[in-house]
This record gives C-alpha cells, structure tokens and sequence, in this order.
C-alpha cells in the first residue's frame, strides 16, 4: 500500500489539537464564570477549523491531507506525524460537533464548573488526536489520555453509582488498550527484527507482509482492544453501566465520539494491517455483529431505564458498523462508516432527550413517565425524528448506513444480512416503545401528575440550539447521502485495497 | 411532462408550512385550507396529466436527482408516469382532496387541528413518493414513510392508551413487512445491479427461476404487511382508533392500497413466476374470505369496514394471482371511491352522535342523517356488487374470471362476497334502520352533518354509482402499463415471458365493455349465482336485523364454536400477543438478566473483585475528592512518561 500525501501549507490539525489544550490551561487561572462562554467558543473556532477541511479537502484522489510530520525521537522512530483522510475526517467533524452540542448543553451545568469544563477540553483534544494521529505512539498517547477525562466526567459528576460505573470503564477499557499495546509493540519488534527498521509510523507498520500465523496473534490482540471500545458483544457491559451514570453530556461523548474509536480501529488498524486475518475472522466478526444487532436489541426492549435502553441501542448499531466492515467491499465499508456518523447524531440526539426529560421530570425511569407529548410538543416532534432516524427511516441518516451495510453482507453472507435486516423490526421495537412508553400512554397517569406535566416547559433555546444541529444533520445525511458517498469513497477504496486490488 | 414533479412536492410544502408555522400563526381553519389547496393543487396536475398519457399512451421516465449512488448504479429520486402510476395517483390525490374537505368539519374545535393537517400532508407526499416511483428505492422510502404517517396518525389521540397502542402495534407489524420487502429489494439489487423497475424487467430473461421467485416473494411479504394481508393483518382493525378521515384515506382507500400497486407495478416479475402468482392467489384469497367471516360478527361500526378493507384488498390480491392484473387494478379504483364513501359515511355518523362506534347502540339514524343514510346506503350497495354500482363491475369480473382458471378459488371468493353483503347490510340495518336504541341523551342532540362533510360524501357517492360504466375506458387505459402485448417499455423476450407467466387467464373471456358486462351477468349461471348470492346476503341480513324474524343471539348459541371463532378473530391476535409481544418482552427480560447480568457482569465484575482484594491499596480511589482524583491523574501521566522515557 502505498499513500500519497498533500502536506499542510499551514499546521490546521496541531492548532485543532492545541486550540482545546489551551483553553483548557487557560481556563485553569480563569474564574469559574468564564469557563462556559470560553469553552463553547473555544469548540466553536474547532468546529469552524474542522469544517473548512471538510470542504477543502480533495476527495478525488485518496492522499492523507493536511500532512504534518516532524521527527521527534530519531533513534526509535517516533514521529509527531498527524493527518487525515475522509474517514479521519469525518470522525473529527462529528467530534468537533458533539462537543459543540455538548458545551452549549453543558450550560446548566452547576456542580464543579470550571473542572467541568477542563476535563471536556481535554478530552476534546485526545480524541481528536486519535483520529488524526499517524504515528502509533502518539495514537496510543491519545487513545489512553481520553480515558481520563472521561473517567473524571463520569465519576464526579455523574449519578449515584458513579464510581463502580466509572471504575468498571476504566478498568475495562484499559485492559483492552493493553493488549493494543501490546499488538502494536509486537509488530515494532518484528519490523526491526526482520526489516531492520524502527518506525512507529502507521505507513511503515502497514507494509510489514506478516505471516499468517503473526497476524492472527496481533489481529486478535488489537482486536481484543477495539471491541472493548466498540463495544462488541460480550464485551459490551460496561457500556449500559457508563451511561447510566454519565450526565448527559457525558454520554453524548461516550455515544457520539468514543464508540466511534473501537470501530474506526477495525477500519484503519486491522483491515489493512491485516487483510488475511481480517478475511480469516470474517465469519466470527459477522457472528458477532449479527447478535450485536439481535441480542442487544432483546436487551434494550427489556430496559426501563432510558439511558440504559439507548446505552444498548447504541451496541446494536455498532453491529451494523462492524459486518459492514468485515464484508471487505465497498458497499459495506461505506455503510460502515456512514452508520459511525449517523450513529453518532442519532445517538447524541437521543441522550440528550433522555437528559431532557430528566431535568424536567427529575426520573429516568420509563415506568414514572408518559404522555409527555401533549405538553412539550417540539420537543416531542424532534425527539420522534430522533427516533425515527434511529429505527432507520429512509429519508434520516440511520437508513443509508445501515442499507449499504446490509447490501455489503449480503453480497457475502445472505444469512448474516437476512438476520442483520431484522433489525428494522426489533430495532423500531425498542425505539417506539421507549417512545411510547415515555412520550404517549398518557391514561397510566395519577392525575396529579398529569397536572405537574401541565407546568412543564417545553425547549429552551439552548436545548433547542443543541438539538436542532443534530437534527439537521440527520435530515442531510438522509435525503443527500450522495455527497457521504463521494466523499468517503477513495478513502473506503483504499482501505480494501489489499482486498478488491485497487 | 416536466410539472408533473409539482405532484408530489405541493403536499410536501403544505406539510412544511403548517409544520412550522400551524400552531403560531394559522390554527383553524386556515392549516386546513393550505392542506386542501396543497393537495388540490396535486390532484388538477395529476388529473392533467393523467389525460394527457390517456390520450398519448405514452410513458415518461423524469430523473429528479441522484439520491445515492452504488457502485456503478444510481439511485435517482425520479418519476414514472405511465397509466398505472398516472391511474394510482390520480386516485390518491382525487380522493385525497375529498377527504381533505370532509376533515375540515370533521376535525373542527380539535385542539390539535394543524398537526392533523400536517400529518394527513406529509401522508399524501409520501403515498405520491411511491405511485410515482421509477425504482424500488424510492417505492421504499414512501413506502416505509406513509408507514410513519400511519402510525403518527394511528396514534394522533396519543394521550388514549388504545391508541398509542395501536399506532405502535401497526408500525412494528408493517416493518416485519417491510424486512422482507427491504431484503428483496436487496436481492434484486444483487441480481441485476439496479433498482430501476423498467432495467429490472428487461433483465428478467436473464435471472434464474428461483430467484425471481425469490424477489417476488419477498416483496410481497412487504405487501402483505402494508395492505394487511392474513398473517400480518392484526394492525388494520387497531388502526381505527385513528381519526376517521385517517381512516378513509389511510386504511382504506390509498394506503392499504399500496400493496395491490406494488404487485401490479411490478407485474413483469410476479408474472416470470408462477409459484409467486399462486401464492399471491391463496394469501388473496384466504384474506378475502377470512377477514369477511371476522367482519360478520363485530360491532364496531369502523372495524366492520375496516375488515371489509382487508377483504377487498384479498379480492385484489386474488385478481392479480389470477392474471387479471387490470382487473384487480380496477377494484382498487372503484374500492377506494366506495370504501372512502363508507368510511366518510361512518365518521359523520359519529359527529352526529358523538362518537359511539358500537352499532347495537345506534338505529333509525336514516330519520336523522338522510344525507349520510343515502350516500352510506349507495357505499353498501356498490360493496356488496349490486349492479350498477361500481363495485358490481369491478369485483364481479375478479369471481367470474377465478370461475374460469379454479374452483376451489372461485368458490371462497364467491362465498366471501355472499358474507360481505350480509356484514355490510347488517351494519346499515342496525345503525340506520331497525328500532330505536339510541341512547335519549344522544337522540337529542343528533344533527345531520355540515356541507363539508356532505358534499364529499355526495361526491364520491355519484363516483360510486358512475364509475363501473367507465369499465372499458380503464381496461384500454391500463393496457400499455399491464398487458405485455402492449407494454412499450419490455424487450421483445420479457415480453414473452410475461406473457408466459399470465397464460393462466387466456380463457378468461370478460366483456370489457361495461352494458355487456352486466348482460352477460345476467344470463350466464356463474354471473347469475353471484348475483343471487349478494342479494340473499342482504336479504338475510333484512330478515334478521330488520324484520327480525330470526334472532342472531340463537344463531350465535348454535354455531357457538364457529361464532367464537370469527368473534375471536381466529385468534391470530390472541397468539401474536402471547408470542410476539409478551412472549418476546418477557425473554429478553429473562435473558438480560440471565445473559447480561448473570453470566458477562458475574464474571467482569467477579475477576474485578478478584483483583480488587489484592491491591486493597486501591481504596484511595474512593475517597470521593476532586483534588485526590487531579493528583492521582498527574501521578497517573507522571508514571506513564516516567515509563516512556525509561524506554528511551
């Protein structure tokens, strides 16, 4: 594999990086009263930066944009080497929108502000580093800097279990990036042993030529870290548990960007490090990813906790991302990362109702709920387009994902895709009961609730400033999926390229 | 033909308008004048230009914009107009406006008003995003989008249980419809590497057997959920908590409908299999008569009809199993003017006795509402094939054409059209003539309805004593879009195996022209017998309701088995509920709690405590201060560069 690269005139994807660090350090010496305004500017100017890429990088021809290498540690091989392509791309615009959503969210917040604020630039930060990093040692430095923040966020201002929620994803992800760890050192080694090289370069790593046996270890290992991350079935517990107790903003990020990294380590890491084991594993990966999609869909409906029945929904729908990937042709990987994308508004859009709710309802209990629609009409009209880009509605952003990655698999496993393709069935399922449950069904009530419904306030403007980009974005990934397409499509055909030779 | 794309996108700015500005600034009633001019404005287009492909019998093929695309194959949001999706789309949007009026009283001091209006708009846009459809694609997406509209519909008095219920019941049936609706479109795309109907069909030579039938079938399953099919039919009867004029539109007259269309449309791939003709043949079939026997027993005045639907649309279903494609297309048409009218008839009955919908409580309503009494007396007559109304012309040539090709499905659909003449009269006896039952209270107040509501009813009643004689007109109209001889787009060897396919219906001799029709009815034994049969379900349903010669209650102790089984719907719904809905929520709860937290967290969190008793010093993490945590997290950094830089 070889990779064409267009350097960067100007350093935009360190100063993206940098923008939230500073802010952040900034905000340190800061008074509290600063610390809202500074950090929704603050993912404002990154939002404004990412965007300008998506619309001057060059999908034409796949060449990693925006290049920046400077060597750091010689003698090892370790560089600072940042750039990106459409699937970077994509994955750091939709992280620079939820953290906008997120900040301008975050504006009730009362509890710890400034601290508040700091961990979410932080990680901010990381995780856009995760994307754009090209260089393993810094990827990995990302990879495990976002964990703290987000171990922080849960932790202190979470809800009332918070520690063993936030315990149980730190230890759990962690134990998965050691064995990433691990994987990526092990090829540091072969490659010095065999090539005498010392690179930690991702373009270096990607040409190895491993042994079939070597590559079914390291695939496994890195494997072992990605669907932690995903999370995938049956690694996924930790997952209900974190967001559960994260506070909404908190599972805007968990669901929007940091599921997203799991995935968008099959696509970039294992697929083309490892196209013969990646092949070798299709049928464990297609197994895994059709109870993905069944299993959790069972344990979503089973939930009456909002957060947990979303947590789980969100499982379900990485399943679509990963048999899209692992049907290693075009369709599916288009489908996949089209799903990351609509997966990550969808599901923002979806927790931030269920944080909604609870603010005004103080319950996240779908059994204390019902008949919310009567009274908070917009919120109800976009909660049920929420929804129903979830349950994958053509015309909303779930549909195209989830269509082009059921079209992949088919062309590979009609079984896989026949029983992927019943989750239009139990995926409505869960997702119109929550609704129901939460939003219609109003005769359950105590009358006197009914009567406390009847006080209740329908969207502010900053709720409604932070739902409607999510919204909009569903309708546009939806009825134009075109533009998606053309974008991603040099990226998604390079990543095959050691799979449909070209 | 470039207007024609004003079609579907008037509805849609309707939508958009009371969507956003219906509760602020237009309220009543002048949301539902825009969704009237809205959908007005469509219907005076597509009547133009359903006159112009009348006169022309061309086809026009109109790319939009690409969608999305799929390797080398684009899929376009377009537009097809040929006389089967002009005919389609004249009936949703002529109907449509009707409708649109009739709401306009009906719905009056609604609270929610603009929302309906909105609602009802976005329905029409989508029905019309599938009529107009030129690929599979976008057939999907209004087909899973009046889906939506049904189901916002359905549940449009959201705050009554029933239903919110049945809105969430009919959107999870019809998506297990549209799963394998979906996984055939996928197939087809497979196949042949386009969605497209008219690449499709010109491919067809070239498919296997198998997997055309394939395709069919599975596209058919999308049709047996949407237009409520035995087997997934358990939602339309639900569907009537629904506001009627939904319930006219919606789940009568367009989008049940779309099922009969899909098939019809796609006519060249059900024909190249004979296994997906026969199984279209026995669902219809089966639909026809069992929905007819569950209709004869209730006595909700909405559900009556609304199995009355689901038997009609197995009428459709049977014509096109047959072959007779034209001929099922012309039910729908003539179905959708009379159900409408049965349906409107119903709803203005409720306005005037405010919203009883059990017919035993109601009676000599004819003395009240003559307007409704009449228009509804022309619905019943045209639904049980009484010439001259239409329905006579169009379902009667569907029982004499099965009579020709087999019996056993001749004789369901004939004993079904017997039952269906004896529901429906039973209905009007008992809520328009018979004795009086009404409740006093309501007596007092009950009041013919407003013009609104009585010229639509009016309207479509004269449509339902004229539209039969058009008979011939609609057979030659249909011809290029469903006769292969005449069909301009298919190559010349799709053509032959099209014609193939429907060899089955050659001996079928049916006078197209509508004077012989009925001369022929008359004096052929098949056409007389039918005959008979209808007039001796009304006669039955007179001595019994009427007279009351014969008391219903001792035939119901008769039959008492027979009885429960038709009053208990033949129990699809009893054991749906049990499997599907209980049976399927109480496992997953069972296996969350077995799966989820027994197994995986028993042993995450078992190894965690393991590890946890070992480094007890761990406890540090709990102390719950914010200073303990930053501290932990800079030794945290600290230890990690300390590593990195000793391996430096």
């Amino acid at each position: 594999m070889t990779v064409e690269f267009i350097n960067a005139t100007f350093p935009l994807i360190t100063i993206t990086i940098l923008i939230p660090i500073v802010a952040a350090g900034i905000l340190f010496f800061m008074s509290e009263k600063h610390a809202k305004p500074v950090s929704i500017i603050t993912s404002l100017v990154v939002f404004v930066i990412t965007t300008y890429m998506l619309f001057v990088y060059d999908y034409n021809t796949y060449a990693i944009q925006f290049y920046e290498k400077y060597t750091w540690i010689p003698f090892l091989g370790i560089s600072y080497e940042v750039g990106v392509d459409a699937l970077s791309l994509t994955m750091v615009w939709l992280t620079a929108v939820s953290f906008l959503v997120a900040f301008i969210w975050s504006t009730n917040i009362e509890k710890r502000i400034k601290e508040y604020f700091i961990a979410f630039l932080i990680l901010e930060a990381a995780c856009i580093g995760v994307f754009v990093s090209w260089d393993m040692v810094w990827f990995y430095i990302f990879w495990e800097a976002m964990l703290i923040p987000m171990f922080l966020i849960i932790g202190v201002w979470g809800y009332a279990e918070r520690i063993y929620a936030a315990t149980k994803f730190f230890i759990y992800t962690f134990f998965g990036s050691l064995f990433l760890l691990i994987g990526v050192i092990g090829m540091y080694i072969y490659q010095y042993v065999e090539k005498g090289v010392l690179s930690t370069s991702y373009f270096d790593l990607v040409n190895l030529g491993l042994p079939f046996k070597l590559e079914i270890i390291f695939f496994l290992l890195l494997a072992l870290g990605f669907a932690i991350k995903v999370p995938m079935w049956p690694f996924h517990t930790w997952l209900p548990a974190a967001h559960v107790q994260a506070p909404t903003a908190g599972s805007v990020i968990l669901a929007a960007v940091l599921l997203k990294m799991g995935t968008y380590g099959f696509v970039r890491f294992s697929l083309p490090w490892f196209p013969e084991a990646s092949k070798y594993f299709v049928p464990v990966m297609f197994t895994l990813g059709v109870i993905a999609i069944i299993y959790t869909a069972m344990m979503a409906i089973a939930q009456t906790h909002i957060k947990r029945l979303i947590a789980y929904s969100s499982v379900s729908h990485m399943g679509f991302v990963t048999i899209g990937t692992f049907a290693l042709n075009m369709e599916g990987m288009n489908g996949a990362i089209i799903t990351m994308l609509s997966h990550g508004f969808t599901s923002a859009a979806l927790f931030l109702a269920a944080g909604f709710i609870y603010e005004r309802v103080h319950s996240y209990d779908i059994k204390d709920l019902g008949g919310l629609a009567r009274f908070m009409p917009v919120f109800a009209t976009l909660f049920m387009i929420s929804a129903m880009a979830s349950a994958g509605l053509p015309g909303l952003s779930g549909f195209v994902g989830e269509f082009l990655a059921l079209y992949g698999t088919f062309k590979v496993s009609v079984l896989t895709a026949v029983l992927a393709g019943l989750s239009l069935v139990v995926g409505a399922g869960y997702t119109l009961w929550l609704y129901h449950k939460a939003m219609f069904k109003e005769s359950e009530l105590p009358p006197e609730k009914i009567e406390k419904w009847e006080k209740l306030k329908d969207m502010n403007t900053v709720e409604l400033l932070s739902f409607l980009p999510l919204v909009i974005m569903m309708f546009v990934i939806g009825l134009y999926p075109k533009w998606w397409i053309e974008l991603i499509q040099t990226t998604s055909a390079a990543i095959l390229s050691k799979f449909i030779g070209g | 033909m470039e207007y024609l794309w004003i079609i579907p996108f008037s509805p849609l700015v309707a939508f958009i308008i009371i969507g956003l500005f219906g509760y602020k600034f237009l309220r009543e009633p002048l949301s539902g004048i825009i969704a009237v001019v809205g959908v007005a404005i469509s219907a005076v287009a597509s009547i133009i230009g359903f006159l112009q492909v009348a006169s022309t019998g061309g086809y026009y093929n109109l790319k939009l914009f690409t969608w999305m695309p799929i390797g080398d194959y684009e899929i376009a949001v377009s537009i097809l107009w040929d006389p089967l999706s002009a005919l389609m789309t004249c009936v949703v949007t002529v109907i449509s406006t009707f409708i649109f009026i009739f709401a306009t009283g009906y719905m009056k001091n609604e609270p929610s008003y603009p929302r309906f209006f909105a609602y009802l708009s976005l329905f029409v846009f989508m029905m019309l995003m599938l009529t107009l459809s030129d690929n599979l694609m976008q057939l999907f997406f209004g087909w899973e989008g009046v889906g939506l509209a049904s189901y916002l519909l359905i549940g449009f008095y959201h705050h009554k249980s029933s239903a919110a219920d049945a809105a969430f019941e009919s959107f999870i049936t019809n998506r297990v419809g549209d799963w394998l609706f979906l996984t055939g479109a996928i197939l087809t795309l497979a196949t042949f590497g386009t969605l497209d109907y008219l690449d499709i069909f010109n491919k067809l030579p070239e498919a296997e057997y198998w997997v055309i039938t394939a395709i069919a079938l599975l596209l058919f399953g999308g049709a047996v959920g949407k237009s409520a099919q035995l087997g997934l039919h358990i939602w339309l009867p639900n569907a009537m908590e629904g506001p009627t004029p939904v319930s006219a539109l919606i789940h009568a007259a367009t989008m049940v409908a779309a099922g009969v269309y899909m098939v019809a449309r796609l006519m060249p791939i059900f024909a190249s299999s004979d296994i997906a003709l026969d199984v279209v043949l026995f669902v219809g079939t089966a639909s026809a008569f069992i929905a007819a026997t569950m209709g004869l027993v209730q006595n909700d005045i909405k559900r009556i009809i609304a199995y009355s639907t689901m038997s009609q649309l197995g009428y459709m279903f049977a014509a096109e199993g047959l072959g007779l494609f034209k001929e099922g297309m012309f039910h729908l048409t003539s179905h959708a003017v009379f159900k409408a009218l049965l349906f409107l008839a119903a709803g203005s009955v409720l306005i005037g006795i405010h919203h009883i919908l059990n017919i035993q409580r109601m009676g000599q309503l004819r003395k009240y509402m003559p307007i409704t009494a009449l228009t509804f007396l022309i619905g019943a007559l045209a639904l049980a094939g009484i010439p001259p109304f239409a329905g006579f012309f169009s379902k009667d040539p569907i029982i004499e054409g099965a009579y020709e090709i087999s019996k056993a499905v001749w004789f369901f659909l004939w004993a079904g059209a017997g039952l269906t003449a004896f529901y429906i009269f039973r209905l009007y006896f008992l809520a328009f003539e018979d004795g009086d039952r009404l409740d006093p209270h309501v007596k007092s107040h009950v009041h013919e309805s407003p013009p609104s509501m009585t010229v639509p009813l009016i309207v479509l009643a004269t449509g339902a004593v004229f539209l039969g004689f058009f008979k011939e007109f609609f057979s030659n109209f249909l011809r290029p879009s469903l006769d292969p001889a005449y069909m301009p787009f298919l190559s010349e060897e799709t053509k032959r195996l099209v014609e193939e396919g429907l060899s089955r219906a050659h001996h079928v001799h049916l006078a197209d022209d509508a004077i012989h029709f009925l001369i022929h009815s008359l004096t052929s034994p098949v056409g007389i017998l039918a005959l008979l049969t209808a007039i001796g379900g009304i006669f039955a349903a007179w001595v019994i309701y009427q007279l009351r010669k014969i008391d219903a209650r001792e035939i119901a102790r008769t039959f008492k088995p027979i009885y429960l089984l038709f009053y208990n719907r033949w129990y699809f719904d009893f054991v749906y509920y049990a499997t599907f809905v209980y049976g399927y929520y109480k496992f997953s709860r069972i296996l969350w709690f077995i799966g989820d937290k027994v197994i995986i967290d028993g042993i995450v969190d078992g190894s965690a405590k393991g590890s946890m008793v070992a480094g007890d010093g761990l406890r540090l993490f709990h102390s719950g201060k914010i200073g303990a945590y930053i501290t932990q997290m800079a030794i945290g950094i600290l230890i990690f560069l300390g590593i990195f830089l000793l391996l430096v």
